[in-house]
């Protein structure tokens, strides 16, 4: 009688860890400097999703998941879990942070130039072509330290862009609390800041596709790093306790009459992530414009333009886990659904 | 293996216990009512117990006794894990006794021995609330708990009877808390439903996904939703009993194996002390 | 007096606080702020088992005043009565001012509502029988056989085969599916039935059988209506008293009859001379 075989879980899972670990042994040889370099957008997007900027632990995470990206995004939010929350730091400003790439869509020339930096964007995607090179993996730094404004600023300074009401004193922390409809804009905008690329992208590609009308045009995307501060515990003063690179992106949608002085101004959208993820900054830009601005055609009815959707179907480590979740024993469940089943059938026979 | 030295006692920071242990306060004060929670990522997955794990993880002493079972029996894949998980982190004694435990941590089943006063039953949820099926936003489900306005739920439960004669769900039946808030009591079976009403434990459910907590206070009424001309049917298994240990009164787990089907106890702990207290088994 | 509406409004748009005076029969737009008076300062009283006709052209608010009554839309300013919801010491209650609880008992078992659109009135993903078991279950019944026995009594009242009671509202046509409104509103037996434009878009045929039933079943049950209709075939048809509405104001009121012969508001006149 094979009785046991239920039992005895400790055993089996010891050694499947074991052998998880055996698979993907040779990551160990991986250098650091390899993954942190060489995966960089491996790196990027699993701090950005794990929610905890650290190069490190990052390229670490993405080692120790043998590069299953969910998976290592999930190994930086727990870590994160255990640290200490020691404050909130001033807010940085994405349009003051020296620029590595900044593009712009909307103007063929902007002020500060057209600066295409480190782009796959006009990569021919050929594998035969891959070479080999022992070059530098770093991306140094430009000669010049370049700073310029968003490419929409002008039009925002000619009062020409609508400016949401703020009505949060400080940002919401969802770490912290868990939102509740109606939901801060901030909530929402941290949910998506961390939430997983693909779910942002598959969402923001409904809206741009017939289930919204979000016609977007990239205002302004850039790769930047920025200063972080922190107001130091003994001063009381503000000082520079890092730097932080980061994408983000506004984009620009239709005009639409401002709710505040009944005048047309053009409706825009923001995106940010930690690290170098463009295609998540965009997402979430369009994301935030259906959502901000969910008017006339777009319609509050629309996925992308619902944060009730957004806010709850966006998050990987989630998600992921949930998905995941049914791999775990049902037979409980699973039996007293078949009994219903069994019963159902049973009424249909009496019929 | 997590050396106790390198986290925290029950891995959770201080501030974080205390939101949580806020939440359950309030959950016990309003018996059926479901309070958000920030609720941490926690090293084991989303759905996996994260909800049930911080409950138990805020709440835990080092007087404490653990149980952990997965679908009644603690030798599960999931309870084994969960449960070295937190003695590695708390360092609290494990038992697989029912009756000995301070704490137990569950997903999918209530046991079968009666607890009693002073014990906390954790159940790990996946679903919190019990008006998703049939009202999606969040904003509507809080309006319709305060107007005590289920009346979506009872149609879906005269839908089913018209079609199936009964209700199609089966596990997770919604119940009403002292006669207001109808809450969904986690995937247990309808088997285990009764061991809900008028407990002298405390049960508290915990969703990690999802970020909310509730609870049912000792003893206190707790009915399914049900017709009052139509009985409230439960898993029956007529003509079976464990061939362990030859229980009938009991839910049993339905195993499929190359020589056919076989009926054992789905709470191993209680087909253990059944053939102890005989004399005639041993644990296996 | 069942229903009593004291100075009711409803207006919609920031209201620069002024707009009751400005708007008025000329037009509904405050020219100071833009808001829309949809309602302005209506008064009416409908007794039990009486049928008040609304008419009015699309715009006149007539269709909002009937959702200020079920509650389907907030009131901005005024005062509801409903005969028999009264205070601790007994006094008539304006149910405006009722705990959400109440105001949902009294719109769930008191009244009922009749929507032009079937869509708005009945839950799609319930079958028939579903729909109108909700109107059931509302009034706190619990006996499945109970529920099912009523939904059918009322199903076969107006004129659907028994057999049909499971089926969903999109297996059913327009005029069915009105009917099946109409089978689930009065579930609940309810004292006050509202109905907006319940026949309009039905062929000609189908109206009248509707408006049949509706009146026959009146008669039976004696419940109290108000029917809003730009048709003044349905008004003619249905009701005993009725008020004309233009730009959110009551301009006229009185008998049916009366009205329809002897129309003395302009606007009134204009109407029933445009009747073809």
């Amino acid at each position: 009688m094979s009785y046991v075989a239920i039992k005895g879980g400790a055993e089996a899972i010891r050694r499947s860890k074991r052998f998880f670990q055996e698979e993907l042994a040779s990551a160990a040889g991986i250098s650091e400097d390899a993954l942190q370099h060489g995966l960089r957008f491996a790196c990027d997007r699993v701090m950005g999703e794990g929610a905890l900027y650290s190069e490190k632990l990052a390229a670490e995470a993405v080692r120790r998941s043998g590069g299953d990206l969910l998976e290592a995004a999930f190994y930086l939010r727990a870590h994160r879990s255990t640290c200490q929350r020691v404050g909130e730091a001033p807010i940085l400003d994405s349009s003051t942070a020296r620029i590595l790439r900044r593009i712009s869509a909307a103007f063929k020339d902007v002020e500060g130039g057209q600066i295409l930096g480190p782009s796959c964007d006009y990569v021919i995607r050929l594998l035969k072509t891959m070479r080999r090179s022992g070059a530098q993996n770093a991306w140094p730094d430009a000669a010049q330290p370049i700073f310029v404004p968003s490419a929409l600023n002008f039009l925002r300074e000619a009062n020409r862009v609508i400016r949401l009401d703020n009505t949060e004193k400080s940002p919401f922390d969802i770490t912290r609390f868990s939102p509740l409809p109606p939901y801060p804009r901030s909530a929402v905008m941290q949910t998506m800041a961390r939430g997983e690329t693909g779910s942002l992208l598959a969402f923001a590609y409904t809206s741009m596709r017939g289930y919204g009308d979000v016609h977007p045009t990239i205002g302004d995307l850039r790769l930047a790093t920025a200063p972080l501060y922190f107001t130091h515990p003994f001063t009381g003063k503000q000082v520079q306790i890092g730097e932080m690179r980061l994408t983000a992106c506004e984009t620009a949608g239709s005009f639409q009459r401002d709710r505040r002085d009944g005048k047309v101004r053009l409706s825009v959208g923001y995106g940010f992530c930690f690290g170098y993820n463009e295609t998540k900054a965009i997402a979430m830009s369009i994301l935030d414009l259906a959502m901000s601005h969910a008017t006339f055609s777009v319609g509050k009815h629309n996925l992308a333009a619902n944060p009730e959707m957004i806010i709850h179907h966006v998050d990987g480590i989630a998600s992921m886990g949930f998905t995941n979740h049914f791999k775990l024993p049902h037979y409980v469940t699973f039996q007293a659904d078949l009994q219903v089943f069994r019963q159902a059938e049973q009424h249909d026979q009496a019929k | 293996m997590i050396r106790p030295s390198e986290v925290l006692f029950g891995f959770l920071d201080e501030d974080a216990k205390k939101e949580i242990r806020r939440a359950l306060l309030k959950a016990v004060a309003l018996p059926g009512y479901i309070v958000p929670f920030a609720s941490r990522e926690m090293p084991i997955a989303r759905g996996w117990g994260t909800g049930g794990l911080q409950v138990s993880l805020s709440i835990i002493t080092e007087k404490d006794t653990l149980k952990v079972i997965d679908q009644g029996c603690d030798g599960s894949v999931n309870a084994v894990n969960i449960r070295d998980f937190i003695s590695s982190v708390t360092g609290v004694p494990e038992t697989e006794d029912t009756t000995k435990a301070s704490i137990i941590q569950t997903r999918h089943r209530v046991p079968e021995h009666q607890l009693t006063e002073g014990q906390i039953i954790v159940y790990q949820v996946p679903y919190p609330e019990v008006l998703d099926s049939v009202e999606p936003d969040t904003a509507r489900q809080k309006e319709m708990h305060a107007n005590n306005d289920y009346a979506k739920l009872w149609v879906l439960l005269y839908e089913d009877t018209s079609q199936f004669g009964d209700s199609r769900m089966a596990s997770g039946y919604p119940v009403a808390v002292n006669d207001h808030y109808v809450m969904d009591p986690s995937p247990i079976p309808k088997f285990d439903i009764a061991k809900l009403n008028n407990s002298q434990a405390l049960h508290l459910f915990g969703a990690g996904r999802e970020k909310r907590i509730y609870a049912i206070p000792p003893y206190t009424k707790v009915a399914p939703l049900t017709f009052n001309d139509r009985p409230f049917q439960v898993e029956q298994f007529p003509g079976k009993a464990c061939e362990r240990c030859g229980c009938r009164d009991v839910f049993l787990d339905e195993v499929h194996l190359d020589d056919g089907v076989h009926y054992f106890c789905s709470d191993t702990f209680h087909c253990d002390t059944v053939l102890n207290t005989r004399g005639e088994g041993h644990a296996a | 007096m069942l229903l009593e509406l004291e100075a009711v409004s409803k207006i919609f748009g920031a209201s620069c606080g002024a707009c009751l005076d400005l708007t008025g029969e000329p037009g509904a737009i405050c020219p100071d702020c833009g808001s829309v008076v949809a309602v302005n300062r209506v008064n009416l009283k409908v007794a039990e088992g009486e049928v008040l006709g609304v008419v009015g052209e699309s715009g006149s608010g007539k269709s909002t005043l009937l959702q200020l009554i079920y509650q389907d839309q907030p009131v901005t300013a005024g005062r509801i009565f409903f005969n028999g919801i009264t205070n601790q010491e007994g006094k008539r209650q304006d149910i405006l001012t009722l705990p959400a609880t109440h105001k949902a008992r009294l719109r769930n078992r008191d009244m009922s509502m009749i929507y032009q659109n079937p869509h708005r009135g009945l839950n799609f993903n319930f079958s028939a029988g579903g729909n109108i078991a909700e109107k059931i279950l509302d009034t706190n019944e619990r006996s499945y056989d109970t529920i099912r026995s009523r939904a059918l009594h009322f199903f076969t009242k107006i004129e659907m085969p028994p057999t049909r009671l499971d089926d969903y509202p999109d297996a059913f046509s327009g005029g069915q599916q009105q009917r099946i409104q109409i089978a689930k509103a009065l579930s609940s037996s309810p004292r006050l039935l509202l109905l907006d434009e319940p026949t309009t878009g039905l062929d000609v045929s189908v109206q009248a059988r509707i408006l049949d039933l509706i009146k026959a079943l009146q008669r039976e049950m004696g419940f109290a209506m108000v029917v809003v209709s730009h048709d003044l075939g349905v008004i003619n048809h249905l009701t005993d008293l009725t008020l004309v509405m233009k730009s959110g104001c009551l301009v006229e009121y009185g008998l049916t009859d009366q009205i329809l012969e002897d129309p003395q508001h302009p606007y009134t006149q204009l109407l029933v001379s445009s009747k073809l």
